[in-house]
């Protein structure tokens, strides 16, 4: 990408963004944008420069290169910057000493944006009572109390740091479930980092791997069943046109999984089962 | 200027020693000034006639009522300083221990607005405690009287307290929120240790300057107050809460 940075539709453009730490190399020539109307999934195992990027995103660390979140410089306008958009550092950091009505007081006196009268709302549908002490909920009451209050904040900008980290299937997916219904609309984006793959793979839109520090790959939901196919063979593989090679290959006890880029799915098909592979198979087969 | 105020009720509310350890001394002024007048204890000479006869400056201080109440009021600040510094060398300790810092940080906050407050509630909010707690207790053992003691027990005690503010209290606590920000296991080991140890090495090896300037004048009292220990003062503020504000915003 040339000249400036884009802001005009773009909630973050980052632009060739390096990070070292000594000799470690945490994020090597990052570039990515994101734009409305999209669920962006982070994704990547620990240590590969996630929440490095997620850092010089929100203002939290020096970096080399460009990177503007609302047009603002992370860095030296990180005020400006959190009033602008939503963020959950932690979904186990709520004040534990608060009640419920005072947080609600809290945030409406520092965050220009938030509704209160939403968040009562959004709190209303849940068993979640207002006079109640914070450390009192339950750890997934406590994340329904945090989404309830971040949805009622009016931005068009929500990031998610390892939302989901911690807890069980139900509030997790109750969690997901929530971000479609009261937050995402198509001037709306959300940005979730994670290491648990499978967990959000069916909310996101778009999906960006991460790992030592580069984007081993950026691609939309939608593109992502034309693209890549997952093979399935109980025979061994052999095609007569030799440039038609698996990314990845996984030998199973009882059949081969082979993936593949990049390939008619009707020349597949003659050699056993095609189906979409999962995010997993993809983020296996994309960086080993 | 919401935001600030939100900051300072966050405080008060978060640590509740700040109104709990006021309303106990109430309290305790209280029960004594109920056994006054139901129970056991008793003035040995009619205070009445006493305030009456010669309501002088020096006189009003010098009855026995009124040496007392002077070091109860005496009494009231040192204990409101402790609350201080003990509320100082909590609070930037606790937001990490559980975690709600980073709650706080995802709020659009700066680091510099939530250090300046809690040093307001330190530096502002308790002196203002202060002072109205030692008025309640004049006036619970005086009555109507007491405005003539509380004239005079202010004139003097007033300027003290804002220059133990600028000279001890603000070091002081600058020092308690460093140490509260960067402690790893205990802040309060750590703002005890350091200055003793300068203290002792300065002793022992040097001509005990620093520790004198640094530590040993913010102890001392109104009479070693010069200019130069403010000065000194000041920067090694200046210094810490720029430090803590730095470090504070290394956290994730």
């Amino acid at each position: 990408m040339q000249g400036s940075l884009i802001t005009g539709t773009n909630f973050v453009a980052v632009d060739n963004v390096s990070k070292c730490f000594g000799s470690t190399i945490a994020l090597d020539n990052v570039s990515l944008e994101i734009g409305a109307g999209e669920i962006v999934g982070l994704i990547g195992p620990n240590g590969a420069g996630k929440s490095t990027l997620l850092k010089a995103m929100m203002g939290l660390m020096k970096f080399s290169g460009r990177l503007s979140v609302f047009g603002q410089n992370p860095m030296s306008d990180r005020k400006k910057l959190l009033s602008k958009m939503s963020y959950i550092a932690d979904v186990a950091s709520l004040p534990g000493w608060m009640r419920v009505e005072e947080l609600l007081r809290f945030v409406a006196d520092t965050h220009t944006k938030f509704d209160i009268a939403r968040a009562k709302q959004l709190l209303n549908d849940t068993p979640i009572p207002l006079s109640a002490k914070i450390e009192a909920l339950s750890k997934g009451m406590k994340t329904r109390l945090h989404l309830s209050v971040i949805l009622a904040i009016n931005t068009d900008f929500l990031v998610l740091d390892e939302p989901t980290l911690g807890l069980d299937v139900l509030v997790r997916r109750d969690f997901q479930d929530r971000l479609i219904e009261d937050y995402f609309n198509q001037q709306r984006s959300i940005l979730i980092t994670t290491h648990q793959i499978d967990e959000i793979e069916s909310i996101l839109t778009r999906v960006l791997f991460i790992k030592d520090g580069r984007i081993t790959l950026d691609i939309n939901k939608s593109d992502l069943k034309t693209k890549y196919l997952k093979l399935l063979s109980t025979t061994n593989v052999v095609f007569a046109d030799p440039s038609i090679k698996p990314v990845y290959q996984r030998q199973l006890p009882n059949h081969t999984e082979l993936i593949f880029e990049n390939v008619d799915k009707a020349l597949l098909a003659e050699y056993g089962e095609v189906v979409s592979p999962s995010l997993e198979d993809l983020f296996v087969a994309t960086n080993s | 200027m919401n935001t600030f105020i939100a900051l300072i009720k966050r405080e008060v509310a978060e640590h509740n020693s700040l109104w709990r350890v006021p309303l106990v001394l109430l309290g305790i002024a209280f029960l004594v000034k109920l056994s006054f007048v139901f129970g056991n204890l008793s003035f040995d000479f009619d205070l009445a006639s006493r305030l009456n006869l010669d309501a002088s400056v020096e006189s009003l201080l010098s009855t026995a009522v009124g040496k007392v109440l002077k070091e109860t009021s005496d009494f009231i600040a040192f204990v409101m300083y402790v609350v201080a510094i003990f509320y100082a060398l909590a609070s930037l300790y606790d937001e990490r221990q559980d975690q709600s810092v980073l709650f706080w940080r995802s709020l659009p906050i700066s680091d510099t607005e939530t250090i300046l407050a809690k040093l307001v509630v330190a530096l502002a909010v308790v002196p203002i405690v202060v002072v109205v707690l030692q008025s309640i207790v004049a006036v619970v053992f005086l009555g109507t009287q007491s405005s003539s003691y509380l004239g005079a027990y202010f004139s003097y005690s007033l300027g003290e307290l804002g220059k133990t503010l600028l000279w001890s209290m603000l070091p002081i606590i600058s020092w308690c929120l460093f140490c509260s920000q960067i402690a790893k296991k205990s802040p309060l080991m750590m703002a005890l240790v350091i200055p003793l140890v300068v203290t002792v090495v300065d002793w022992l090896f040097l001509d005990g300057v620093i520790a004198d300037t640094f530590v040993i004048n913010r102890f001392t009292g109104v009479d070693h107050y010069t200019p130069t220990v403010l000065i000194i003062g000041l920067i090694f503020s200046a210094a810490c809460l720029t430090a803590t504000i730095a470090k504070r915003g290394e956290r994730f």
